[in-house]
């Protein structure tokens, strides 16, 4: 490493300097957000945490899928492929959660945002690259895997249904939704508390309380307590972001892989919620970022 | 360029820990280019007061203006400011070539490949291009962000210890490159422990202590304060006079400080006693005496 400093040119360091501009370049903000999102996506791919996960899951993976190499016809079968994309889309859900946590929690522990932040890069900036390239290396993945499948499909002779196009796209709104939760999570607390809440606390947990309070108070305990409890839970609920908004009336794609013609709609309906919890997502973890102290 | 007045700062480290007080009403006027100087012990409050000034850390009250905004995080007013950290806290999965052209990018504008090179080579980090950070020594990491304060001409420049960690060649490189930017009319702030690195290159100095600037001036009247006593280098006969203060001795000479009140006294019993006088001349006191002097009758006053 010392070569760095005998080698050193006797010629001065300071370089032909760039001029600042009185008035900033009016793509400046897509110029910063440009190099923000290569370096998040950079980190995504060099995080040894994320890179050890993938490869524990593509092992699982492989391994449930040998197998088929052997040639057991009775594992070539539409419910085996049903099992491993649902696997491959809940380990894609998980892994975009890690990417969310990853990039805000990593970068504000480790204090590097006071290099970016001391320079004309917002916040705002800096965490819409964040929650992009998170989605971008989400939605890249899900082509992946979706086409793997297609592939395996033709590979076993299995119809190539709609349902399989259907599906990678609702995982991709699922991972906006997960990816947004927790960035604002690890905006707000430390990463193993954001762990644990998005974990614990979600809604299928408060949808149980819920439905206990109502059955409680069909039941004739109508106490005023009982009623702010039952009120609580759905308020708890409404809040807790949904991952499948509307789940009932497409959960028969994922049996399926067939999609009927009024299903899309509510593909399209989910985009809408991810969009807008998303937003939401931004502007709180925004306000927490411009809250903290980055030193 | 700066000013600061009143400016406070509390904050806790942890969660219902006592409030620790940074700053008690500092004040401080840095003027357009300058190059000034904070100094101060650890934890005398250079650093937040610096931090203050990039707006990475809000006062809790007072004001504070830098190029006559109020400083805050990612301002489009940092255009014209760099900022060379104290801990190397950096993207530390970048590659060198990465890290300095990610850093000079943030600026808006897309910094020509060229330029970057140039600039790398300049720091010998050349061969270490494609290093990662992570991997780079502690003085390896200072020189990427020596290169990304270096690539833009900017008004402001803030250098938190810029040469902790460096060798001795690029020390000597990096002053030289400090004193051209200043003199392209650059305002730079300095925080640094290396007193005489300031009495080379600073113009202005502010001594911190305690989270308040106890003095603020030109760094020559800060050096020429003691203008009051003489120093003196003589062998000694008999019994040293009880005027002549701060005696060491050296083998058979003897150092020490006369009042000059006093000079004639010590003139008279170097004649009579027969003393040879190898040194007598009027007292510069270095940036080191001034500041133990300042930050003692600052506490004596407290």
């Amino acid at each position: 490493m010392s070569a760095a400093s005998t080698a050193l040119p006797n010629r001065g360091l300071i370089p032909v300097q760039t001029p600042a501009a009185a008035v900033p370049p009016a793509n400046a903000f897509f110029v910063i957000l440009r190099a923000n999102f290569v370096a998040d996506v950079k980190f995504l791919r060099r995080s040894r945490l994320i890179m050890a996960f993938v490869l524990v899951f593509l092992v699982i993976t492989v391994l449930s899928l040998l197998p088929s190499a052997f040639g057991q016809s009775e594992f070539k079968s539409f419910g085996t492929m049903e099992q491993i994309y649902g696997e491959l889309r809940l380990f894609l859900a998980i892994l975009a959660g890690g990417m969310g946590l990853f990039l805000v929690s990593f970068h504000q522990r480790d204090r590097s945002l006071k290099m970016v932040f001391t320079k004309p890069c917002t916040p705002a900036n800096w965490l819409l690259a964040a929650m992009l390239s998170a989605s971008f290396v989400s939605f890249v993945l899900n082509v992946v895997i979706c086409a793997v499948m297609v592939g395996l499909s033709y590979g076993w002779h299995l119809a190539v249904r709609p349902g399989l196009m259907f599906l990678a796209c609702e995982s991709v709104i699922v991972d906006i939704i997960v990816i947004s939760t927790m960035t604002l999570l690890a905006s707000l607390v430390h990463p193993a508390v954001a762990a644990t809440v998005a974990i614990l606390f979600n809604g299928n947990l408060f949808y149980s309380f819920l439905q206990w309070s109502l059955q409680t108070i069909a039941e004739g305990n109508k106490t005023l307590k009982m009623r702010a409890l039952e009120h609580f839970f759905h308020a708890l609920y409404m809040i807790i972001p949904m991952y499948s908004p509307f789940g009932k009336h497409i959960d028969s794609v994922d049996g399926s892989y067939r999609v009927e013609h009024g299903q899309w709609k509510y593909l399209a309906f989910s985009l809408g919620y991810a969009l807008t919890f998303a937003l939401v997502a931004y502007l709180v973890a925004l306000l927490s970022l411009r809250r903290k102290r980055h030193i | 360029m700066i000013v600061a007045e009143n400016l406070r700062v509390e904050f806790r480290r942890r969660l219902f820990a006592p409030k620790l007080q940074a700053l008690i009403g500092l004040n401080l006027d840095v003027r357009d280019g300058d190059f000034f100087a904070l100094v101060g012990q650890n934890g005398a409050g250079k650093s937040t007061a610096m931090y203050c000034m990039l707006g990475l850390l809000a006062p809790t009250s007072g004001k504070i203006e830098v190029m006559g905004r109020t400083p805050d995080l990612g301002a489009p007013a940092n255009e014209q400011v760099a900022y060379l950290p104290e801990e190397p806290h950096y993207h530390l999965y970048l590659t060198v070539e990465e890290a300095t052209r990610y850093y000079s990018t943030l600026y808006g504008r897309r910094v020509p490949e060229s330029t970057i090179s140039d600039v790398l080579d300049r720091l010998g980090l050349g061969p270490f291009r494609s290093l990662r950070l992570s991997k780079c020594s502690k003085g390896m990491k200072q020189k990427v962000g020596i290169a990304q304060c270096l690539i833009h001409e900017t008004r402001l420049l803030f250098l938190d210890e810029p040469t902790r960690g460096l060798d001795p060649l690029v020390v000597r490189e990096f002053r030289e490159a400090l004193r051209e930017i200043h003199k392209r009319g650059t305002t730079v702030v300095m925080n640094s422990h290396v007193l005489s690195e300031i009495e080379m290159l600073a113009n202005r100095v502010a001594i911190i202590d305690a989270g308040r600037v106890v003095l603020q001036d030109d760094l020559q009247n800060l050096l020429t304060l003691d203008k009051e006593s003489y120093g003196v280098t003589f062998t000694p006969v008999g019994d040293v006079p009880s005027f002549i203060t701060s005696v060491e001795r050296v083998g058979d000479l003897v150092r020490g400080s006369v009042p000059k009140e006093r000079l004639y006294d010590f003139m008279e019993y170097s004649r009579t006693a027969g003393a040879t006088v190898q040194e007598c001349s009027l007292k510069r006191s270095s940036l080191e005496d001034s500041f133990f002097k300042v930050v003692n009758e600052g506490r004596a006053t407290a």
